[in-house]
């Protein structure tokens, strides 16, 4: 007897991604997004130099000094000749500067993607339903043929789909999840969009398919 | 007329920084609240790139500080 039925419990699915999103901004103090993630993974170069940039920044006083000296290099005396009144409810003095976060290094993007692969045959190993094939079943074979045909069309749909989270700025964990859960306006109509065409284009197939 | 503010100062890690020193406000005057447009990190943001905390809006890079320090 499988330990979980074909599907996880909805209510399951849920904690198990409040845990992943949660745990994730606990761990890294950034919020989860795994197109954002994906993307920086496929630009392993672009990522470490990112990372090499913000070296130190995490220190807020040496942030301080540095932001002191690009302030008068780019503004010369202006800034001393213009008095600005301190923001409001800080001292002439100033706060401290608010600590910047490290970005996730290269391999830890790498360790999530495994560990997302690993995640899927663990539920699939759990629920009894593990097989490996290479067809992608009987609905996605009467509508796009079989054989190489159909694997044309499952990668347009996925350069589609990395196009469109790209384009939108997040897929349905950046937006879905960390978007949703601090009711960012963008994030709840991203959401509305994707998920409403999703299920109007279920139902049409269903149709189509009865 | 109503001033206008950058749509992401409430995510850019620099909006915060310029916040806390009465100094660093001037780059709230000349970027964030008056031509937002113009700033490289906002370009940067709206063609969906990604931002480093050490670029400031004007396109420049903040040094390099957790390099070895030359003698
Ligand atoms: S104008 Fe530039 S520096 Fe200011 S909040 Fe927007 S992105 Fe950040």
């Amino acid at each position: 007897m499988s330990l979980l039925e074909e599907y996880w419990p909805a209510g399951l699915g849920a904690l198990a991604l409040a845990a992943v999103s949660l745990g994730t901004y606990l761990g890294t103090g950034r919020l989860l997004g795994v197109s954002g993630m994906l993307a920086r993974l496929l630009r392993p170069r672009e990522t470490m130099r990112l990372a090499r940039s913000e070296r130190g920044l995490t220190d807020t006083e040496a942030l301080a000094r540095a932001l002191e000296a690009a302030t008068r290099a780019e503004f010369g005396g202006g800034c001393d000749a213009v008095p600005l009144p301190p923001p409001p409810g800080v001292t002439a003095a100033g706060r401290p500067l608010p600590a910047s976060i490290p970005r996730p290094p290269w391999a830890a993007l790498a360790v999530f993607a495994a560990c997302t692969a690993l995640g899927g045959l663990l539920s699939a190993t759990l629920s009894g339903t593990l097989s490996f094939h290479w067809d992608l079943g009987p609905v996605h074979g009467r509508l796009f043929s079989e054989g190489p045909t159909s694997w044309v069309i499952l990668l347009l749909g996925g350069v589609l789909v990395g196009f469109g989270t790209q384009m939108a700025g997040g897929c349905t964990s950046g937006h879905g999840l960390s978007g949703c859960s601090r009711l960012q306006p963008a994030s709840l109509l991203a959401t509305v969009c994707f998920f409403g065409t999703a299920v109007l284009l279920s139902l049409l197939l269903a149709r189509i398919m009865a | 007329m109503a001033s206008k503010q950058c749509p992401h100062a409430a995510d850019c890690p620099l909006f915060a920084a310029f916040q806390v020193r009465a100094f660093l406000r001037i780059w709230q005057m000349n970027y964030c609240d008056a031509t937002f447009e113009r700033c490289v990190r906002y370009q940067r943001i709206v063609e969906g790139k990604e931002v480093p905390l050490s670029l400031m809006p004007n396109g420049k890079q903040l040094p390099d500080l957790g390099a070895p320090k030359k003698e």
